[in-house]
């Protein structure tokens, strides 16, 4: 799909969640209240940063609290960029964003992503090849930046005006797979954990007595949640093509982050590197899996999980930062 | 089948109070509709799961303030039907001796302390409890129940704050219904969650799905521990939906037909509930008709208690103004 | 009879305070500026040194979340707060909590709640306090069911009646008449209880009954003991609380001296003053010789300018002037 270049679209996608930043680790964990007058902040620098470098285009997910249309109002007449809202139904819910991805993957060139480790995942379902900036809506995420907005959109921008093409700026992540029966039944980006837990409830999961399981793409030290117990036993990033795959039991305890300010002291029976495609069956069957972090599916039958590179294409925004300046994307 | 971290016999207990309040609501509803029952009556009807999952962690000696919309409050609490359903028809067997009726019902022996006619009234309350049981040692805490339409008044600013300050063991629940009599939420608040407003008290605040009642549990659980260990109090916004009129004779223009049915048909706590306990084996459907049964037996016989029994005299107009007998005029003249 | 101390309205009101918290672990203060600053008019000072900031809060700027949290502790029986409303002129931010909630629970709820609580609050005029600073307000509250209301005049009334404030077990609104605080009186030493409903005959007399609250007693007296040497004999009557109200006595003096004067400093309309004007016209019509003399203030604001408010609170010369006129 190399240069066809007689138009180039240079329409960027926004979609920010509503619904993130609020769940129950603001009780249990001292994790901070993402407000969603902040994401309305972070879209008006979005879209003037946008403007600045020359975008005119915009596609927006309508959402119930009309986080993008609050920031148009607040930019005013100022604002010279298009704006469009795709035609969905709002629902409050996943779905909105499930579905705007799915409408608006074949008319961007870049989406932009406000929320977290689960907005990203349902964004992953759908976005296809389209390159997507991760923006963190709180500290307790692992897959999106935790960084300034105005940054963010200058690095889509060089992304999508062509500065910085997407092979040299944008890298594919790894993602989970569960099967069930043959069947792709869901994905998660970071971790599944398998857990004992027998109702979804409130869904994050922050305490780890009934944890059994757990896979991750990547893991670190440095990163927080579930998919920390992993990288407290070794690191895997997120370019090298293996996972990690532990069992918890009687075993060696070893301390971990599973949320902010809620450290566990967690045993593991044993653990080994998952490589790529590499199918492994989940032994705790009926459970619950958590997909990055947030318990989703009940399962009561046979699963197995793989890691594949089948992840969303991301965009490294230091890279394409740094290769767009030096092909003047920053000069008059 | 993976173990529940939380007993079957709660469970069931949870599912029986959601039922119980469910087939209450649409009776008073009958009994409203035939004159039976005076007044303003507001319904739980939708909004079972909150009142249902937050009370499934408090104690008898725990206190709850509630609402307008109070029945569901009283009967999770463990208030006792026939006393209450003989006060909305407003006898004098009724728990307020036909004083009070719907907007008043009560029950302090089970720190049920009382419905409120004006909105927002009863957060504060709750906070005074919270400070009785502090300064008398106690470990029980106290749970303000409130709506939407209250998160904008005085009482929720002031009582969170003061609750927050004095790091009492009270946890303030909003049941965001979506609406505040006509006017939605939307229209009331810039922002999209009252759990928004718990950082500018300083307390942790959280937003939980209403309508399954294992989320408003572990939730509620949370927040109702870290009081009972001192750690202060917390907010929680439950967002649910009411399926009935505001009150009883409400034609409800300010809402379309397809949002509720669409609330009817997606969220309906009794069966989502109820969908999960069949799932885990833990009710068979037959168990479920059976909890149907008994509860609107229990109820008719509330209703049947209700309805024979005797008004209250004139004479008791004049009793239980004040603790002593009154000096000074009472009635000028009969 | 030996030697009684003499103290002032506000250290009565402190030695009540003082000995309820001591007494009575139930007891807690809640109000603005009450603890380290000791009240506005000194009146709690000494008491957060003495039982600390669990007993005595100090709170932010939320009549309405204060006394809301009063309310819910009284309710509970587990406290007995004393709610200090810094003047009485702020009930408008808080009075949900005062009329519907604190006055109506226990009738609401079928006689079930008891809400033993006190607000405490500070009025009156004089001081140029001008209109939101200055007013009395008794007959306000009065005028709900299920609210107590009490009006002090003297130091030892004072302390009797807040005594049994704190231990009633109804809502009772104290309002404490700022122009009184230092008035110095003889007060017992000993926690003597003074019922509430019981009013006290500040002077006995034949001719004409006055009856009179808060500061205008002193003024009635003044005129009492002024006239008496006309040969003039005025009964003044305080009726020290106004819900409940001593209804006997006042009317077994209105049927001996056949006349009455109601001085007042709050407001003239649905008020007090007419209150017991209409207790004298249904209950001793007969007796009456002359038409009942209400002086109160006029029906407006109180203005700022010590000229004016001179002239807006009742005097001893309209005091004077009422009596002659009906004798
Ligand atoms: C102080 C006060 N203002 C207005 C009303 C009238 N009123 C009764 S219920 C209600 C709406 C309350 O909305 P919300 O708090 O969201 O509770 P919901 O009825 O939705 O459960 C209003 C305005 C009242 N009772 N009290
Ligand atoms: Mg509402």
């Amino acid at each position: 799909m190399n240069e066809k270049k007689h138009k180039v679209c240079t329409t960027v996608g926004i979609i920010a969640n509503p619904e993130s930043g609020k769940d129950i680790r603001r009780l249990v964990s001292h994790a901070s209240v993402f407000d969603n007058m902040e994401k309305v902040n972070i879209v008006e620098r979005i879209l003037t940063t946008l403007q600045a470098f020359g975008i005119r285009k915009v596609l927006v997910m309508p959402d119930t609290f009309g986080i993008v249309l609050r920031a148009i109002n607040v930019i005013g007449k100022n604002l010279k960029i298009d704006i469009d809202f795709l035609p969905i139904e709002t629902l409050g819910n996943w779905k909105d964003t499930y579905e705007a991805t799915r409408q608006m993957k074949d008319k961007v060139s870049a989406i932009i992503v406000i929320g977290g480790d689960g907005t990203n995942r349902i964004v992953a379902k759908a976005c296809g090849d389209v390159p997507i900036m991760p923006l963190s809506t709180g500290t307790n995420n692992v897959f999106p930046y935790m960084m300034e907005a105005t940054i963010a959109a200058e690095a889509v921008a060089a992304i999508v005006m062509g500065f910085t093409s997407k092979e040299e700026g944008t890298y594919k992540r790894k993602r989970l797979e569960i099967f069930q029966e043959d069947k792709l039944k869901d994905i998660a980006l970071i971790d599944i954990a398998v857990t004992m837990h027998s109702y979804i409830g409130a869904k994050a999961i922050w305490r780890s007595e009934l944890l059994k399981e757990i896979v991750v793409t990547q893991c670190s030290p440095y990163n927080i949640g579930l998919s920390s117990i992993a990288g407290n036993i070794k690191e895997i990033r997120m370019d090298e093509n293996h996972g990690f795959y532990l069992e918890i039991g009687d075993g060696e305890m070893i301390k971990a982050a599973i949320a902010p300010g809620v450290l566990k002291e967690i045993s593991i029976k044993n653990f080994r590197i998952l490589n790529l495609d590499e199918k492994v069956k989940l032994r705790n069957i009926p459970s619950l899996l958590a997909l990055d972090g947030e318990r989703e599916l009940d399962i009561n039958s046979d699963v197995y999980v793989k890691i594949t590179r089948d992840g969303p294409k991301v965009i490294n925004y230091q890279k394409t930062l740094r290769i767009a300046a030096q092909r003047g994307f920053f000069k008059n | 089948m993976n173990k529940p971290v939380i007993s079957e016999e709660k469970l069931l207990w949870m599912y029986e109070t959601m039922v119980k309040i469910r087939v209450h609501e649409e009776r008073a509803a009958e009994l409203f509709a035939e004159n039976k029952v005076p007044g303003f009556v507001h319904l739980y009807v939708g909004e079972e799961a909150v009142a249902t999952g937050v009370v499934a962690n408090l104690k008898k000696e725990d206190f709850i303030s509630s609402t307008h919309r109070g029945h569901g409050h009283y009967i999770a609490k463990g208030g006792d039907i026939k006393a209450s359903m003989a006060e909305l028809f407003g006898k004098t067997t009724g728990c307020c001796k036909g004083k009070g009726g719907s907007m008043h019902i009560v029950d302090l022996s089970i720190g049920e302390l009382g419905a409120n006619g004006i909105v927002g009234g009863g957060i504060p309350h709750a906070v005074g409890a919270a400070m009785g049981i502090k300064l008398n040692g106690l470990d029980d805490v106290a749970v303000a129940f409130f709506g939407d339409g209250a998160s904008n008044q005085q009482n929720f600013h002031e009582g969170i704050n003061l609750a927050a300050i004095w790091k009492l063991p009270v946890v303030f629940v909003c049941e965001n219904n979506g609406y505040q009599i006509s006017l939605p939420y939307s229209k009331q608040q810039i922002i999209n969650s009252v759990a928004e407003r718990g950082k500018s008290y300083g307390i942790p605040a959280v937003s939980v799905d209403g309508q399954d009642v294992m989320a408003v549990y572990e939730v509620a659980k949370e927040a109702i521990e870290r009081a009972r260990n001192g750690e202060g109090p917390s907010l929680i916004e439950a967002k649910t939906y009411r399926f009935r009129g505001h009150f009883e004779g409400d034609p409800a223009i300010y809402r379309t037909k397809k949002e509720l049915e669409w609330w009817k048909e997606n969220k309906d706590p009794i069966i989502i509930f109820k969908k999960l306990l069949l799932e885990k084996n833990i009710l068979s459907e037959d168990d479920s008709a059976l909890i149907q049964k008994k509860k609107e037996e229990e109820i008719e016989e509330a209703v049947k208690f209700a309805e024979s029994s005797p008004w209250p005299k004139k004479e008791d107009i004049l009793k239980d103004v004040f603790s002593t007998s009154t000096k000074g005029v009472l009635v000028w003249e009969w | 009879m030996g030697m009684v101390r003499k103290i002032s309205y506000a250290q009565a009101i402190n030695e009540a305070l003082d000995y309820k918290l001591s007494k009575d672990k139930k007891v807690i203060m809640i109000g603005e500026d009450i603890g380290t600053f000791g009240g506005t008019f000194g009146v709690t000072a000494g008491l957060l040194d003495k039982y600390g900031p669990e007993r005595i809060y100090d709170a932010p700027i939320a009549e309405s979340g204060q006394i809301g949290v009063a309310i819910g502790a009284a309710a509970t029986g587990l406290l007995r707060p004393v709610f200090e409303l810094m003047f009485i002129d702020f009930f408008g931010v808080c009075m949900d909590q005062i009329y519907n909630q604190a006055a109506k629970m226990r009738y609401m709820f079928g006689g079930k709640a008891k809400i033993s609580m006190v607000i405490r609050a500070a009025g009156g005029a004089g001081m140029g306090a001008a209109a939101q600073h200055s007013q009395l307000l008794h007959s306000m509250f009065s005028h709900l069911p299920g609210l107590k209301v009490v009006v002090p005049s003297t130091p030892s009334d004072a302390k009797g009646l807040l005594i049994s404030s704190i231990e009633d077990d109804d809502p009772v609104v104290f309002i404490e008449h700022k122009g009184l605080y230092a008035v110095k009186g003889p007060v017992p030493e000993e926690p003597q209880r003074i019922p509430l409903g019981v009013a006290d005959v500040k002077r006995e007399g034949k001719d004409i009954t006055i009856v009179a609250t808060a500061a205008m007693v002193y003024k009635s007296l003044e005129v009492a003991t002024k006239l008496y040497k006309e040969g003039i004999s005025i009964e003044v009557i305080d009726p020290r609380s106004i819900v409940p109200l001593d209804e006997n006595t006042i009317v077994n003096s209105i049927k001996k001296t056949g006349r009455l004067v109601v001085v007042d400093e709050d407001y003239p309309r649905a008020s007090f003053a007419t209150d017991i004007a209409a207790i004298a016209a249904s209950k001793c019509f007969k007796e009456l010789k002359s038409p009942v003399k209400l002086v109160t203030p006029p029906a407006t604001p109180i203005p700022f300018s010590p000229a004016l408010e001179k002239e807006w609170i009742p005097s001893v010369e309209k005091i004077e002037k009422a009596v002659r006129e009906i004798l």
